[in-house]
């Protein structure tokens, strides 16, 4: 072999080994934008899920609630009825108290979420006069986990928008049920319904759009499936009698 | 009912007076025969009076309730704390088992901590003994109160391998002993067992990091414990899980 022929083929070499230092670069560096952009993606994930807790704070602190109820409980004292006055603030406290203990985790009971509910019900039974019923069909509401204060903006609009014009018989309730692979919570009022004539006081509608958000970060964030469906509920003879709200999430 | 009497040491008046009040009217055969209003004035007014029950608010300016509590070596009366809010003074206390109460006062809440104390006279000094050796050794030494049917025992929790949550109850699996099913659901115990840790890996487990043996990636990955026990991690955690056991 001459001298040439072997320099021609160890720069030969050289090339090859190049192309394929240069291939494998390539590739390392695909693969490294595709983790930088899945932990970017986890990240804003989690960042939204973050700022969903932040303004589920805002949203329970809703200032028209708090200060609503405390009117009512100043009308308690106003009229002399010490013991109940007494019993609504330590149920504002304790609802208070449960709200700011559980707004900073991403998931609670769902045992914890109903007991919040039954304190934010019982002060709202203060203003408006109905009842209420929790049914729970064949679930561990205590091995079941929501975000916290999921289905409160749910319960508030069916009591502010649907039960509170009604004159008798208002009635709320919340059935907790296990269909197939999913856990579903659905609240039902017998109120106006969604399509009543006279109109909709503002606001109506924001706390439904905010629970189905947050019902869907947490299912991107698990990789599950979720289903959110509004129905408005009618008598034989199409009029209007209330409204169901169910959510479901794949159980884990 | 016996009479029980008992002291109140707040050092804000608002908060004896409340208290008082709401005894007289919901409790009457508590009667209030001293006050204080700091934890120094608190431990004169114990030593004076003798009384059977201390209500004992825990965060007051110039040494807090605990530090009343820690200058006796062996109390001879009750105690159950007062708080508005504190965390960790809270955990401290459910450690042990031991009763508190909330401002603003919840009247149910106070007569249920007042008529248990004519109750489980006995576990109170264990309950007891136990907060105040909590409270000077180190937390890897630490016991909680664990009750259930009646009875309570204090376990150390590094010698807890894993809780299994059944229902409103929670079953624990301990080192060298009986499995305990207590009567307080799994998410109680998360929240306490926490800062020690615990790790959550399913929805009906927790489990202590000391005690996994091994990490079993097949079948979608499973913990073995010390015990040689399983402990399931949910699709849905698992990264979660990893990034914990990593850390």
């Amino acid at each position: 072999m001459s001298e040439e022929n072997r320099e021609v083929k160890e720069l030969k070499t050289l090339l090859y080994g190049l192309f394929a230092l240069v291939i494998v670069l390539l590739i390392l560096g695909v693969v490294y934008r595709q983790i930088a952009k899945t932990k970017l993606q986890t990240a804003n994930l989690h960042a939204k899920v973050r700022d969903l807790e932040l303004t589920a704070i805002r949203a329970q602190m809703n200032p028209h609630f708090l200060y609503n109820s405390l009117n009512s409980i100043q009308n308690l004292v106003q009229q002399m009825k010490n013991d109940e006055a007494h019993r609504y603030l330590s149920k504002f406290a304790k609802l208070i108290r449960a709200i700011l203990n559980h707004s900073s985790k991403d998931e609670i009971t769902l045992s914890e979420e109903l007991d919040i509910l039954k304190e934010y019900i019982g002060i709202e039974q203060l203003r408006f006069d109905f009842e209420y019923e929790i049914e729970t069909r064949d679930v561990d509401i205590y091995a079941f986990y929501v975000p916290p204060l999921l289905l409160q903006p749910i319960v508030e609009n069916a009591i502010i928008h649907g039960l509170a014009g009604k004159k008798a018989g208002a009635e709320l309730k919340i059935i907790i049920s296990n269909e197939q692979n999913y856990i579903c919570m659905e609240i039902l009022d017998n109120g106006a319904g969604r399509d009543f004539l006279t109109p909709k006081p503002s606001g109506n509608g924001k706390g439904l759009a905010f629970s189905e958000e947050r019902l869907k970060l947490i299912s991107q964030k698990h990789n599950t499936e979720y289903q959110f469906e509004i129905k408005d509920l009618k008598k034989s003879d199409g009029s209007a009698c209330g409204t169901s709200v169910k959510l479901c999430l794949e159980s884990e | 009912m016996n009479n029980i009497r008992a002291v109140i040491i707040d050092d804000e008046l608002n908060g004896r007076e409340n208290l008082k009040g709401t005894l007289s009217k919901h409790c009457p055969n508590v009667q209030i025969i001293g006050q204080a209003n700091s934890a120094v004035e608190g431990i004169k007014t114990i030593q004076e009076h003798s009384p059977e029950l201390v209500f004992l608010d825990i965060e007051m300016p110039g040494g807090n309730g605990f530090e009343v509590l820690k200058f006796f070596d062996n109390p001879d009366f009750k105690v159950i704390f007062v708080t508005a809010y504190d965390h960790f003074a809270i955990q401290a206390i459910k450690f042990s088992a031991l009763d508190y109460i909330l401002k603003p006062i919840d009247a149910l809440q106070l007569i249920g901590a007042v008529n248990k104390l004519e109750k489980l006279q006995s576990e109170w000094n264990r309950k007891l003994q136990n907060f105040l050796t909590n409270e000077h050794i180190g937390r890897e030494r630490q016991r909680i109160a664990l009750t259930f049917s009646d009875k309570i025992e204090f376990i150390e929790i590094n010698k807890i391998i894993r809780c299994q949550g059944e229902g409103a109850y929670t079953r624990f699996f301990i080192a060298d002993s009986p499995e305990i099913l207590t009567s307080k659901p799994l998410s109680e115990y998360e929240s306490l067992l926490a800062e020690f840790g615990f790790i959550r890996t399913h929805k009906a487990h927790i489990i202590n990091k000391a005690h996994i043996s091994s990490f079993v990636k097949s079948d979608g990955g499973y913990l073995v414990m010390s015990d040689q026990s399983i402990a399931h991690i949910s699709r849905r955690r698992k990264e979660e899980v990893i990034q914990q056991l990593k850390g």
